[in-house]
């Protein structure tokens, strides 16, 4: 019978063997074999079977032990190596045919292995990233400090009204609520706030130079129990996310938003976890539900880590102002404000907050624009007599004067603006920066400083860059500035800034469009905005109005459109354009600039 | 505007234009400056400078026959040549009148001497 049975399995696993072999994807597996290695082939109980590495791993851990176990995607076996081929064959005698894997009728197979691909073993596991801004203190806190917070939480959770059993842990809020289902904060305050008893393991925080948080969320999970990847919503909380595990450890896992990129990392009791920048903002946090975790010990290799219970303290600070970072296709505070506007809206907004402004300025804009920046010009004296010099976006003309033997040619939108050039004998033309009325291939030397980051969408930004690399000659070069959104460089802050505290307010610029006024002198909060403009009437006629009060305090205000560019930006604008190379690029006085050069 | 201003000028940027050069002149108001000759750049100018353009914009402002129909050969070394570019390109400035498209008809306005080349939203 027993040969019977013996027999039987063989013929399962010759043609199974035979039946991988068939498929061509699969070349990294070496051969089978039937005597004995380290490397067992499971027939029977891969991904395709609905197992998960840790179930399959459950099998083989507590008796022997286990260097790696690979899975591959869609495939109804898998491979374990383990750590002596007498592991293999002691497996192999007791399961062989015998067992079957949970819910599975089909029994389990396994095959010895010969010339496996090392690829295979290194391939999946070397992948590993740690999240950049993530932060693990292990042993932040003492065991007994551990114990206290357990109990001080548990007494709390059976006093509380506002507990909540959600499906897979139960929930308490402190100071403001977490809302689980948007992962967004209810910024209005809750009467309890975060326990006095709190009070030392929040000055630790501080020690650590982390700020205060106002808000804390205390999840009680029982073995089994998870919660699903999340990011904290950017516009709730402030950067730093601070984790602290009581009861047990656990592995969590962390997946980049972008690349889709995996991690799990262990979670020590104990320890403190401080998720920052990118950790915080691009990357998803969640704890699978399950019994056990299976963790790659150091010396040890994989083993299998039962769950106890756990509490986890999260802290946050809520936010008050929007949030800022650089991660904006994740971030709810920008993404709202991501700047798509129609045709029509772009022409009305760079209409009424451009060019009518500018012509409304223009005599004192002309005032206060009069010395030309270093760069530019030293830029512009770098060419040859006789070259010709077109300035896209002139304003006052200060750059058309700056070498009298170039030829050179303004062109800007505002009528008035153009009026002031007349007058100091330039050459201009009125005329749209995207689309220049000039001749291809025309000019040596290409100035737009300051003007592109008027133009509401990346689009027309984009045009103007490419009108400008059509004028070029070969071999031409242009300089483009466009302001900052970045007005601190290191702990060099730009002559425009001065720290203020300062609110948002928005003005509706368009029927669909609502934009953040900027406060002057400050840094920057958004990337597209209305900046105003001071003008006041009474120097503009030389009399100071009748009843009225100090003019100081009523001037006219005119907003502007602004698009501030982030660093990067205007490089990677550049890229887009063909038949042009950087030069060079560089931040001048809060602006971004780059040199391009006509290939 | 200064004939080598003129020079450089199109109406491409009008949607279904697809030359838009020369632009043709109807002048109201003409001005003459004098600017200082410096033979070196109007003879770096010329290269740039389509001739046969500038020819035209000199008859549309009624100097017929003044200009040498063609750049001359050696012109870097012929001061009579390099003058006369010099007075075209430079001196005479359109300060009044009208560019028209070659192509479409459509006029651009030249108001003291500033060219209005502007498309409205329907013409790009």
């Amino acid at each position: 019978m027993k040969k019977v049975a013996e027999k039987k399995i063989a013929r399962k696993i010759t043609k199974f063997c035979a039946n991988i072999l068939k498929d061509p994807s699969v070349n990294l597996l070496g051969t089978f074999s039937s005597s004995p290695s380290k490397d067992l082939c499971l027939i029977n109980a891969g991904f395709l079977n609905g197992f998960t590495r840790e179930e399959i791993l459950a099998i083989f851990v507590p008796f022997w032990k286990i260097n790696n176990l690979i899975m591959l995607e869609g495939k109804s076996y898998c491979v374990v190596r383990f750590q002596k081929e007498k592991f293999a064959i002691e497996s192999y005698n007791k399961l062989n045919g015998s067992f079957c894997l949970k819910d599975e009728t089909k029994p389990l197979y396994l095959c010895y292995l010969e010339f496996i691909d090392e690829k295979l073993f290194s391939s999946k596991e070397t992948s590993d990233v740690w999240p950049n801004g993530l932060k693990l203190e292990n042993n932040f806190i003492s065991v007994e400090e551990e114990e206290k917070l357990l109990l001080l939480t548990h007494n709390q959770q059976l006093e509380e009204s506002q507990t909540s059993h959600l499906k897979y842990r139960t929930v308490q809020h402190y100071g403001f609520e977490f809302q689980y289902g948007c992962n967004k904060v209810d910024k209005k305050p809750l009467a309890s706030e975060i326990p006095v008893e709190m009070e030392t393991l929040i000055n630790k925080f501080l020690e650590f130079g982390l700020a205060r948080p106002n808000q804390l969320t205390v999840n009680h999970y029982i073995p089994g129990q998870g919660i699903p990847l999340h990011t904290d919503t950017h516009s709730s909380f402030e950067d730093e996310i601070i984790s602290v595990s009581l009861g047990s450890d656990i592995v969590m896992d962390f997946k980049n938003n972008d690349t889709g990129k995996h991690v799990s990392i262990t979670l020590p009791r104990r320890s403190c976890l401080i998720m920052t920048k990118e950790s915080r903002y691009l990357w998803s946090h969640g704890i699978t539900p399950r019994k056990y975790d299976v963790i790659d010990a150091p010396f040890v290799g994989l083993t299998i880590l039962r769950r106890e219970k756990r509490t986890s303290l999260t802290f946050r600070k809520v936010r008050t102002s929007e949030c800022d970072c650089t991660f904006t296709r994740w971030c709810d505070s920008q993404s709202a404000k991501v700047i798509n506007f129609s045709e029509e809206t772009a022409n009305q907004i760079e209409r009424n907050y451009v060019f009518h402004v500018y012509d409304k300025i223009a005599s004192h804009f002309s005032q206060t624009r009069h010395s030309p920046w270093p760069n530019v010009q030293s830029f512009i004296l770098s060419f040859p007599v006789g070259s010709l010099l077109v300035d896209i976006g002139c304003g006052n003309g200060k750059y058309l004067n700056c070498s009298s033997s170039l030829f050179s040619i303004g062109t800007d939108r505002s009528n008035k603006l153009l009026e002031v050039c007349r007058n100091r004998e330039h050459q201009v033309v009125n005329a749209d920066c995207r689309f220049s009325p000039f001749r291809d291939s025309i000019a040596d030397a290409i100035i737009c400083i300051a003007v592109i980051h008027h133009l509401t969408t990346e689009n027309r930004r984009l045009q103007t860059l490419i009108d400008i690399s059509r004028m070029l000659v070969k071999g031409g070069r242009a300089l483009i500035y466009v302001w900052a959104k970045e007005q601190q460089m290191g702990t060099k802050k730009s002559a425009y800034l001065l720290q203020k505290k300062s609110e948002v307010s928005r003005i509706q610029a368009y029927p669909t469009a609502v934009l953040p006024v900027h406060e002057n002198r400050t840094n920057f909060k958004h990337a597209d905005i209305l900046v105003p403009w001071k003008l006041y009437e009474s120097s503009s006629n030389g009399k100071i109005p009748e009843n009225s009060f100090d003019p100081e305090t009523h001037p006219s205000t005119y907003f502007r459109f602004y698009h501030v560019f982030k660093e990067g930006e205007l490089e990677y604008l550049c890229s887009k354009v063909s038949n042009i190379s950087i030069y060079r690029s560089f931040y001048d006085q809060g602006n971004w600039c780059v040199e391009l050069k006509k290939e | 505007m200064k004939l080598l201003t003129h020079n450089l000028l199109t109406s491409k940027c009008l949607k279904g234009v697809t030359v838009g050069y020369p632009l043709a002149i109807v002048a109201k108001e003409v001005k003459v400056n004098e600017i200082d000759f410096n033979p070196e750049f109007i003879s770096r100018m010329i290269q740039k400078v389509d001739w046969a353009a500038l020819c035209k914009a000199a008859e549309n402002l009624g100097h017929s026959d003044e200009l040498p129909p063609n750049v001359v050969d050696d012109y870097e070394n012929n001061e009579e040549f390099l003058k006369k570019a010099h007075h075209f390109l430079m001196e005479i400035e359109v300060m009044n009148g009208d560019l028209i498209c070659p192509e479409t008809g459509r006029k651009f306005p030249v108001t003291d001497g500033i060219p209005n080349m502007l498309a409205n939203e329907d013409e790009v």
